[in-house]
């Protein structure tokens, strides 16, 4: 019963957001890559498509542009983060098959360019004779962030929930913190960012990083607007192979972005042997990494390149 | 994106897909002529839907959405008329050998596994429509109380009878679940005696909140229509032990909780420097003084 | 010290030296029109190259996500490294009581005074938002080495000033009272900056007294300006850069550089200006000694830095390392090691090499491998970060500056170099009372009225 409570409402919110998206010009960004407006009709109704994939057609007086907190209360929010939480994320590599949703739906929600990624599904191979596989590589979110440990200007810093996130009302690109992640994990605005103009005048969300800015820095955090919202970062739900976990440490949980199963977090690294990446540097990552064994797709195509090493 | 995506899908399968595929997948005829072994029933459909869920679902969708990955050739849609064309036995050889992308299952899955996913994936054929009696759910209630110090949950469940009277519901399974931020977490299960009643005992080390808060959440399994028992803010869980990152100054930190020994060393140097180079310009206008007399 | 003159000989040979000194000053032809007018069109191609990089956007340059910092980086480098030559030779060698270096002194803390000021200015060229450059006294934080090498750098610079203008008083006090054929406007600047020299008792002490603290001061000062800069890449978790010897390591490479940088000054100042007498055929001897030395010092750490990883080779040490000694970079490696190192140390062990026109020739030499150097440092260690560089296209795996970079880059050099011709134009480049005081001319002949005057 409980689980129903918010679907009417949350639903005329996220309605409310997109129009509210819509009337600035911009096809979608707040919500997952699927939801647009197709058609004002005369009568003031107008229909839309909401993230799950069906059309329906609502009056237009009965929405109200989302409401989004001015700039100084959203960079503070988004400062504090989320009390009591602590997101973790488990990637289960046997069954990444490189299918890149992740990859497509970060880029969308963050508003980054082809070249550009927050999440970068990486072909892995270990040693010399050992088996290639995928390995999807996001932000670690690190609980010793050597990113926020150089920053000159606390643009980049970690909040309460664990998120390393970035201000690029701030930041005054010194890539400082590029040099100092060992995960590659950052990108830098290097040119006007996509779509530019047609973002010009939206006002900044910090828990999105949208919209990008020349000259800044960007990079993963875990979808934290979504979370806000009580949803999964866009990589985790847009991926159709179950792959990735995801939840709050605190309450040893977390949960299947596509099949919705959620377990604990503890049993689920316990029993298969989770491990962090390169957790020899120190920097206590918050992604752990199911081993890629009992694959369920074989590693396909040719090896970009051999050894581990770019 | 997509189309980037689209182009290192096609890269990725177009070279073996020269060699081994031609537009039309041919089927031994004695493969093609096999009939499915295991019957045609909701349980059997049912299992096939959860075992597509699993192994398909990736490459060929949810059913009927023709959201299937654009690879080469294309994996139909389940519902869609190129797929329903097959015999049974042409689907349990395909699944079974694989080709190109579609990877053989001979291996991965059972042979009984895969004729229920053959089930399933029949029960979308027109020509089935009506084989299926949907099984109206039997309406039934839960009730339930906590002892928060014992740690245990009495619980009991009740069905409506014929008469519209609610009678104790012997050797039901219920299932008891968490509530967590994206979804509920299981605890455990329990089955009701014969009257009807069940107990639970609370998992020690099951954590809640910082309290040791839980939301708890009692269901019957599919096939009773039941509202779920829903218990909120029971004291009956293992206070979780929340981390604070900003208990330490650390390094990483800002500056009003970084380590003193670095603002101070950074202030004490930077201070002294500058007092002394202020000390020098002093020099400097005492010259200046010291040219007037 | 030369024994005491006789009045008479003291205010003849006063009038030479001074007439020697500041010809710098007076001396005005084509060549010196021509030679500003280069650099300036160079500083202006420069900004216009700046421009249009704050414009487009830092994409302008080669650099990208996995190199991300590049040849502006190594520019600043270099340019820290240069600058340290003034406390080297102006406080330790003086505190040391090495006679020689005096004359010496002003031409590196002329050198000094420009490479930290292009430095501050190329750190602040590299930044994707020069515009908020206000956030890193709003916002600075303590823990981030940036911080530190922003103070350090603006300590440095100005502890340099102070330590070039302050035996540079009574030069001004002289230029005031003695010099003629100059603008009007440039005798009021002199005027001015010599505070009411009267050259008594008091203001002498307290010259050196301000002098001996300054010399002091500049030590742990100078030493932390490239210890903080070479902590930029240390502080990394990054193979190449993740070592504990980068401070010593990078200190004595810039005194390689700073070396070579004072001896090419020099030798212009020698030629251009007549200063034969002056910048003796010993001082370039004693420069090419100490650039042996110094070099010696920096073969010390190289082995140190190259030998202990590559007798382990592990992964990314050994791929980094790989790519150096027989990669892509290994032509740049072997020469900044060979050019750079190795032969100056051999040549200048004969003394032949350690007169004035071959020390300039090995000192250009080495100066250019001490910028590549620099770029052998910074980018080869960002082109093979830990994990493989995938899915983005080809331009971002490797790094070659572009043209608008090129262009950005040089006006370092321009600018540096525009700073040192004005300090040449408008101050002696030896300090005139000290070398007269060294050919024992009394003090007090210093502020007499010229007689011809």
């Amino acid at each position: 019963m409980e689980q129903n409570y918010n679907t009417r409402r949350s639903f005329l919110k996220s309605l409310g957001v997109t129009l509210g998206v819509a009337g600035l010009g911009v096809s979608s960004g707040v919500l997952t890559s699927c939801s647009k407006v197709s058609s004002v009709s005369p009568e003031g109704k107008i229909r839309l498509l909401t993230p799950g994939g069906t059309l329906v057609e609502v009056d237009a007086s009965q929405l109200t542009p989302a409401e989004m907190p001015s700039l100084t209360d959203n960079q503070k929010r988004g400062r504090l983060g989320m009390e009591g939480k602590s997101w973790v994320m488990v990637i289960d590599l046997s069954k990444c098959r490189n299918a890149r949703q992740c990859m497509a739906a970060c880029q969308n929600h963050h508003q980054l360019r082809p070249e550009q990624h927050h999440i970068n599904v990486l072909q892995m191979q270990d040693a010399e004779h050992t088996a290639p596989y995928y390995m999807p590589k996001p932000c670690m979110h690190c609980d010793n962030p050597p990113c926020t440990k150089v920053c000159p200007v606390n643009a980049t810093f970690k909040r309460a929930d664990g998120i390393v996130l970035i201000d690029n009302e701030r930041c005054i690109g010194c890539r400082f913190c590029i040099a100092a992640c060992p995960y590659s994990a950052r990108v830098f605005n290097w040119f006007e960012p996509r779509d530019a103009e047609k973002y010009e005048g939206v006002t900044y969300n910090i828990e999105a990083n949208v919209p990008q800015k020349k000259g800044t820095i960007s990079k993963c955090l875990f979808s934290a607007d979504l979370l806000r919202d009580g949803k999964l970062p866009s990589c985790v739900s847009a991926c159709p192979n179950s792959v990735y976990w995801f939840g709050d440490r605190n309450e040893d949980a977390v949960t299947n972005g596509t099949t919705k199963e959620t377990v604990s977090f503890s049993k689920l690294i316990r029993d298969n042997g989770a491990y962090t990446l390169m957790e020899e540097l120190g920097t206590k990552p918050r992604v752990y990494y199911l081993p890629p064994k009992n694959r369920t797709f074989p590693f396909e195509g040719e090896l970009i390149e051999k050894g581990h090493q770019g | 994106m997509r189309k980037f995506f689209f182009l290192s899908a096609a890269v990725l399968f177009l070279l073996p897909g020269l060699q081994g595929f031609s537009q039309v997948w041919e089927v031994p005829a004695d493969q093609d002529a096999l009939k499915n072994p295991s019957a045609f029933n909701n349980e059997n459909v049912k299992a096939g839907r959860e075992l597509y869920n699993t192994h398909c679902k990736s490459c060929h969708g949810d059913p009927g959405k023709n959201n299937a990955l654009p690879l080469v050739p294309p994996p139909p849609d389940v519902t869609s008329e190129q797929m329903l064309q097959n015999s049974e036995g042409a689907l349990f050889y395909k699944i079974t050998t694989g080709r190109v992308a579609m990877p053989a299952f001979e291996t991965t899955l059972t042979e009984e596994q895969r004729w229920r996913i053959v089930s399933f994936m029949k029960s979308f054929d027109p020509a089935n429509e009506g084989l299926l009696v949907k099984e109206e759910p039997v309406k039934a209630r839960l009730q339930g109380a906590a002892d928060e110090t014992a740690k245990v949950l009495t619980l009991s469940a009740q069905t409506l009878n014929a008469s519209g009277e609610w009678m104790p519901l012997p050797h039901a399974d219920l299932f008891i679940s968490a509530k967590r931020t994206f979804g509920s977490l299981a605890i455990g299960q329990a089955k009701t005696n014969g009257s009807g009643h069940a107990e639970f005992k609370f998992p020690e080390e099951f954590k809640g909140d910082w309290e040791g808060l839980v939301d708890l959440r009692v269901t019957l399994g599919e096939d009773f229509s039941c509202d779920p028992l829903v218990m909120n803010r029971l004291k009956i869980a293992a206070p979780a032990d929340t981390e604070n990152l900003f208990a330490d100054r650390v390094l990483w930190s800002t500056n009003d909780r970084t380590q003193w020994w670095l603002i101070l060393a950074y202030l004490g140097v930077v201070g002294g420097v500058w007092l002394v180079i202020g000390y020098v310009i002093f020099q400097i206008l005492k010259i200046y003084k010291a040219g007037k007399e | 010290m030369n024994e005491i003159k006789s009045p008479e000989e003291s205010r003849k040979s006063l009038d030479r030296i001074f007439r020697d000194l500041t010809r710098s000053i007076t001396h005005r032809d084509e060549m010196s029109r021509f030679w500003l007018f280069i650099l300036v069109m160079f500083a202006i191609v420069g900004v216009w190259g700046f421009i249009i990089q704050i414009q487009r956007g830092l994409g302008v340059t080669g650099m990208r996500d996995y190199v991300s910092w590049g040849a502006y980086i190594a520019n600043f480098v270099f340019f820290v490294a240069v600058s340290l030559i003034g406390f080297l030779i102006s406080s330790t060698l003086h505190l040391l009581k090495i006679e020689w270096s005096k004359p010496i002194s002003r031409v590196a803390e002329q050198v000094a005074i420009a490479a930290v000021a292009m430095a501050g200015l190329i750190i602040v060229m590299d930044m994707g938002r020069p515009d908020r450059l206000q956030n890193v006294f709003l916002h600075g934080r303590f823990a981030s080495p940036i911080l530190w090498d922003l103070t350090v750098v603006t300590t440095y610079l100005v502890i340099s000033v102070l330590l070039f203008y302050l035996p540079l008083i009574p030069d001004l006090a002289l230029l005031r009272d003695r010099l003629t054929g100059v603008p009007e406007i440039q005798k009021k600047i002199y005027t001015v900056l010599a505070l009411g020299w009267k050259g008594n008792e008091e203001q002498y002490r307290l010259v050196t007294h301000a002098m001996r603290i300054l010399m002091i001061l500049i030590i742990p000062v100078g030493l932390s300006i490239h210890t903080v800069t070479s902590w930029l890449f240390a502080s990394t978790l990054r193979a190449g850069w993740d070592t504990t010897i980068f401070g010593p390591y990078f200190v004595s490479g810039a005194f390689v550089a700073g070396t070579a940088a004072v001896v090419m000054v020099m030798f212009v100042y020698r030629l251009r200006y007549r200063l034969k007498n002056y910048f003796t055929h010993h001082h370039f001897d004693m420069m090419g000694k100490l650039l042996v030395f110094v070099c010696l010092v920096y073969l010390y750490f190289n082995i140190n830095e190259f030998l202990v990883p590559g007798y382990k080779m592990r992964l990314h040490e050994g791929i980094h390392l790989r790519e150096l000694f027989a990669g892509g970079y290994s032509r740049m490696f072997w020469f900044v090691q060979i050019a750079g190192l190795i032969l100056p140390i051999f040549l200048l062990l004969f003394k032949y090499f350690r007169r004035p026109f071959p020390m300039f020739l090995i000192s250009f030499l080495v100066l250019v491998a001490s910028w590549f150097k620099r770029y052998v440092i910074v980018i080869p260690t960002m082109e093979h970060p830990h994990l493989p560089v995938q899915n983005v296209p080809d331009y971002f795996k490797h790094y070659a500056p572009t043209s608008n970079e090129i262009v950005i880059l040089l006006f370092g050099f321009v600018g540096a170099l525009i700073i040192i011709t004005l300090l040449a134009k408008l101050f002696p480049v030896i300090s005139i009372w000290e070398y007269a005081h060294q050919q024992g001319i009394d003090k007090k002949y210093l502020t007499e009225k010229p007689e011809n005057q």
